[in-house]
């Protein structure tokens, strides 16, 4: 049996989360990209939709953690990048849809009421974000996370009846 | 399946990783006119983070060392980074009490004033 891995095609369309992603607003930021891009003395032009959106346009909105997906024989890594936070911070579940990973960044020693900030980049707020499995067969009860420099790592080891090494076909002469 | 510059290994070739201006927030202490910076450097050591004052001017340098990702990249949001940013100092920012810590991928940066920059309150005496 060969697995049929489907293609992962929100690699160019954007996994929908965040209060504000829609198409509009990722539009918005890959311009506010160039700008400051330019105005930073960067000066390197927006590859676009080759590149993940996640300079310094996306500072102004709401706090979506960036994703890295990797897939092994026996697993698949979903990395985010969520600084100031680690795996306690982050709720994980498996649904329909996919992984969906939930939580809140703080803006630190805000709740203790020192004064407030006087310019703010960073963006915060609650997230949710949805890896789509499409058909891999996730052994529900092993997943872990892990963290580590602000990166939360999680493991989602697939059935093994899944890890199937392909098959190798041999071609008879005619 | 690795995107180019995008997470693999062959981002340990130093041209693929790409540089960039971290995020920072600052607050001023308004009492003691003392600055916070904090910057976002996610999945950097701590031990590639510098922070060096010279010449009126505060640069933060940090590298993002090989990351291992193992298996076909799908998805590649985040790839490996190294960060660069610089400030202008107030000349009355106490360089040598500039003080930092780093905890999961946030640094957080305290510059104090001198001391003799902070306001003082002036005593009346009598003239008696």
């Amino acid at each position: 049996m060969s697995m049929n891995i489907v293609p992962w095609t929100w690699k160019r369309k954007r996994v929908p989360v965040g209060k504000d992603e829609q198409s509009i607003s990722a539009l918005q930021r890959q311009m506010n990209r160039v700008f400051n891009d330019l105005l930073s003395g960067s000066s390197i032009l927006p590859e676009f939709f080759s590149e993940p959106l996640t300079q310094l346009g996306e500072r102004w909105t709401a706090f979506v953690p960036n994703v890295n997906v990797s897939k092994t024989e026996t697993s698949l890594i979903v990395t985010v990048e969520a600084p100031g936070m680690d795996e306690k911070d982050i709720e994980l579940s498996l649904t329909k849809e996919g992984l969906s990973i939930r939580g809140e960044r703080k803006q630190a020693h805000e709740e203790k009421g020192e004064g407030g900030w006087n310019y703010v980049e960073s963006s915060y707020g609650a997230f949710e974000r949805i890896v789509p499995l499409s058909d891999l067969a996730i052994d529900d009860d092993r997943v872990t996370a892990t963290s580590s420099k602000g990166m939360v790592t999680i493991t989602l080891p697939l059935k093994e009846s899944a890890q199937v090494s392909p098959k190798k076909v041999s071609i008879r002469p005619t | 399946m690795n995107e180019q510059g995008c997470c693999g290994s062959q981002l340990n070739d130093v041209k693929a990783t790409k540089e960039v201006a971290p995020a920072v927030d600052i607050a001023l202490d308004e009492s003691t006119g003392a600055y916070r910076i904090v910057v976002d450097l996610p999945g950097v050591n701590e031990a590639d983070v510098e922070v060096q004052a010279h010449d009126g001017e505060l640069e933060i340098v940090a590298g993002v060392g090989g990351r291992d990702n193992e298996g076909d990249v799908l998805l590649c949001e985040a790839p490996q980074r190294s960060y660069r940013r610089r400030f202008r100092l107030a000349e009355d920012i106490d360089v040598e009490k500039i003080s930092a810590q780093f905890e999961a991928g946030v640094l957080t940066l305290d510059l104090p004033r001198v001391a003799s920059a902070k306001p003082r309150k002036i005593e009346i005496r009598s003239a008696h």
